[in-house]
């Protein structure tokens, strides 16, 4: 069985940043507050809020730009202090370390004994980082102290280190009964984007991870989809579900060699795009999405540095290269001279160390896609057997005729070149809103007349010879005209006599329905009903 | 399990609707495997506003002459939605295949159903997980139908003697729910809302963009 160390340090983004940490200081991206000091939270910030709010709520609170940059080149200081102790350390860059604790404890005696190493360890880097002493849990005088989390699987360690006190250990077998308690927003973090699925459990009543628990896998599944189904694996503190991690079988990697050797981090980074393109490639060709990617990079001296970069929800190239500007910069400015390149890069190698299986754990978009390949499937079938224009969708278009506002074209038909996407055209003739939902083809003959029963008509100038009274469409039964509208004119053209004149109207008939009439050249139909 | 996990449970099993049709269905949605009566097409296209909002695929056939910009004016998010005007005779198959693909399919059946075939969709779409939406079922082949709801008064807002344009409607949706004898107490709601037209005279055109802010609201 894992036992996986979580370590976290807290506010990493304010601590990264040349402020005094001890003051009220919030990390903005965008209008976005993403990250904020002790101090600030006193005054009642939280991260997710409106710079505007954090402001009202403090009025002179240091408020500075997110830089991830800023923050992953003062993590890899971080890093440093902990490779001096322990291999393998897995991380995101910017505020977490996991790593497999079994060998290290077994060498120094024990978690605790590894917990206090890497905790001293750690606090003198963030010390040395925020240029002043950690405080623990909850204090405002310098930055917050790194917390540390223990459990047999890396979820229920990040919540142990987030969630309790300063460290806790998760003893074997424990991490379901330690999860169960916690409130289904401790999912936030490590589901990304998935914010609403939480909002939806907490409507539903489903407040904590234990309840969470508690549903049949299948019915979670069905439901919410592929983030549900992670979320339930991971309330459900299942070992090695969550992520389904597995070493490959076969070396998986991508090498660039550079010859040049280059020297400058931005051109290394360039250089290394279209490699980590084809890694990733290489990755999802065999449906497989890289947990944890190691990095190595060598100099001409054969000097080498590697650095494991973790994320549960695969890399992108630009993330990649992200990680690899990261170590560099951090590789270049690592404390110790002794340990700085002193040749110019020759060699990166991206190798996925852990992955995880396509088949077991799909991204969302990944798991749509496959209803998406069902729908596309079934709709191909149905137009073999009705013919290709019988299958339809809708895309918005323009046009002064009701039918026009959105155009039905052929599903899988390129989007016809008369579709107009440009809304800002004006067109007279124009109904106004909202539109009518049933358009009869062609459209329905009708008579109206007015109470005399003598059929109305429009004039050349718009007007009506009489109020309308009743209307019979086609040989149904006549009803009475309860309300009318209009006429409109229907044609742009109404002003020229050579003009086809058509002319619309809407009326309300006993019934209570609404219709849309068109009269031209004195013969009404029932173009739309708004039924 | 308890009386919150049940419930939680049930609402699990059901597409979402549009909060102000929620009263009408007995856990806030459109309920899996089940068949649902509707008697507009201005109440379908309600119904599967916020279902294809959410990612749910949805399927209109036979409704010959539906208005996509009205489907659209009523959020139905139109990347979701497909639309199969005249099936033709072989529309039961259209059916099957159809509910074996898309989450929800409505649709004005243009024969009567025979009850051999009804209870072979009937099966299928509870296997599926699907829902059937059946416009205007005037003879009741289909038994099963779990929801029914019809607008049993509408009254149109912005029209007068020769004046104005129709704007909004406000509609009496009664619900009949299988296994209760009477229809529940009628939700009244606007259909379309007022919204839209106000949304069109103040934006003009771009009402069309964005779907998602025409919403159904109580009235």
């Amino acid at each position: 069985m894992r036992r996986v160390l979580a370590l976290w340090c807290p506010d990493w983004s304010v601590v990264a940043a040349d402020v005094v940490v001890a003051r009220p200081v919030v990390v903005r991206a965008a209008d976005t507050v993403v990250a904020c000091s002790e101090a600030a939270r006193a005054f009642g910030i939280r991260t997710g809020m409106r710079r505007r709010e954090a402001q009202a709520r403090c009025p002179n609170v240091t408020i500075i730009e997110h830089n991830p940059d800023r923050d992953a080149r003062a993590f890899a200081r971080v890093l440093d202090a902990v490779d001096a102790l322990v291999p393998d350390v897995a991380t995101d860059g910017v505020g977490w370390l996991l790593l497999d604790i079994r060998g290290p404890s077994r060498r120094m005696g024990g978690e605790w004994a590894v917990i206090l190493r890497l905790r001293q360890a750690v606090d003198a880097a963030i010390a040395e980082v925020a240029d002043c002493p950690v405080v623990d849990v909850g204090g405002v005088g310098g930055p917050p102290a790194s917390r540390i989390g223990v459990a047999d699987g890396w979820y229920a360690a990040v919540c142990a280190a987030r969630f309790a006190s300063a460290e806790r250990i998760v003893a074997p077998g424990e991490q379901a009964a330690f999860l169960a308690p916690l409130p289904v927003h401790a999912l936030s973090d490590s589901l990304g984007d998935g914010q609403d699925l939480i909002e939806l459990l907490n409507r539903l009543g489903v407040a904590t991870l234990g309840a969470l628990a508690a549903l049949p896998r299948r019915t979670v599944a069905d439901r919410f989809g592929t983030h549900g189904r992670l979320a339930h694996q991971l309330a459900r503190g299942e070992v090695d579900e969550p992520l389904r991690l597995r070493i490959p079988d076969e070396p998986l990697e991508c090498v660039l060699e550079l010859d040049p050797p280059l020297d400058r981090v931005d051109a290394v980074a360039f250089a290394a795009r279209e490699v980590a393109e084809r890694f990733l490639a290489l990755l999802s060709r065999r449906l497989l999405l890289a947990s944890v990617v190691a990095i190595e990079t060598e100099t001409a001296h054969v000097e080498q540095q590697v650095r494991h970069w973790r994320s549960l929800n695969g890399f992108t190239a630009a993330a990649l290269v992200d990680r690899l500007r990261w170590q560099l910069d951090g590789w270049l400015h690592t404390s110790s001279a002794a340990d700085r390149p002193t040749a110019p890069i020759t060699n990166v190698r991206f190798h996925a160390v852990e992955v995880l299986h396509g088949g077991q754990q799909l991204t969302v978009a990944d798991s749509m896609h496959r209803q998406d390949r069902q729908v596309a499937q079934t709709l191909t079938r149905l137009q073999g057997m009705l013919g290709s224009t019988a299958v339809l969708v809708g895309v918005l278009s323009d046009g002064r005729d009701p039918a026009s506002w959105v155009t039905a074209v052929p599903w899988n038909a390129a989007t016809p070149s008369s579709v107009r996407t440009d809304s800002t055209t004006p067109w007279p003739g124009r109904l106004p809103r909202p539109a009518p939902t049933i358009l009869p083809r062609p459209p329905l003959a009708a008579r109206l007349v007015d109470p005399d029963a003598v059929p109305v008509q429009v004039s050349g100038r718009g007007e009506l010879s009489a109020a309308p009274a009743r209307l019979q469409i086609g040989d149904r039964p006549w009803c009475s005209v309860d309300r009318w509208a209009g006429p409109w004119p229907a044609d742009e053209r109404w002003w020229e006599s050579s003009g086809r004149r058509r002319a619309r109207m809407q009326v309300v008939i006993d019934s209570g329905a609404g219709l849309l009439l068109t009269v031209e050249s004195g013969r009404w139909h029932v173009e739309a009903f708004y039924d | 399990m308890t009386a919150a996990d049940a419930a939680a449970h049930a609402a699990l099993d059901v597409h979402p609707v549009a909060i102000p049709l929620q009263p009408l269905f007995p856990h806030a949605g459109l309920p899996r495997g089940q068949w649902v009566g509707v008697s507009a097409p201005s109440l379908m296209l309600a119904l599967l506003a916020r279902p294809s909002q959410d990612g749910a695929w949805c399927a209109v056939v036979g409704v010959d002459g539906l208005g996509l910009a009205a489907a659209q004016e009523s959020g139905v998010a139109l990347e979701r939605l497909v639309v199969i005007p005249r099936p033709g005779p072989r529309w039961p198959d259209v059916l099957a295949a159809l509910i074996d693909a898309f989450d929800i399919v409505a649709i004005r059946t243009p024969s009567a159903v025979s009850v051999g075939i009804a209870r072979r969709l009937q099966a299928r779409v509870r296997q599926r997980r699907g829902v059937v939406v059946l416009l205007d079922a005037v003879e009741r082949a289909v038994d099963g139908i779990a929801v029914d709801l019809r607008i049993v008064e509408e009254h149109w807002e912005g029209i007068g003697a020769g004046a104005g344009s129709l704007r909004a409607r406000r509609v009496r949706v009664a619900a009949q729910t299988r296994g209760t004898p009477r229809h529940g107490r009628p939700v009244t709601l606007w259909l379309p809302d007022p919204a839209v037209a106000i949304a069109a005279d103040e934006h003009g055109r771009s009402a069309t963009a964005s779907p998602a802010s025409s919403t159904l609201r109580a009235v």
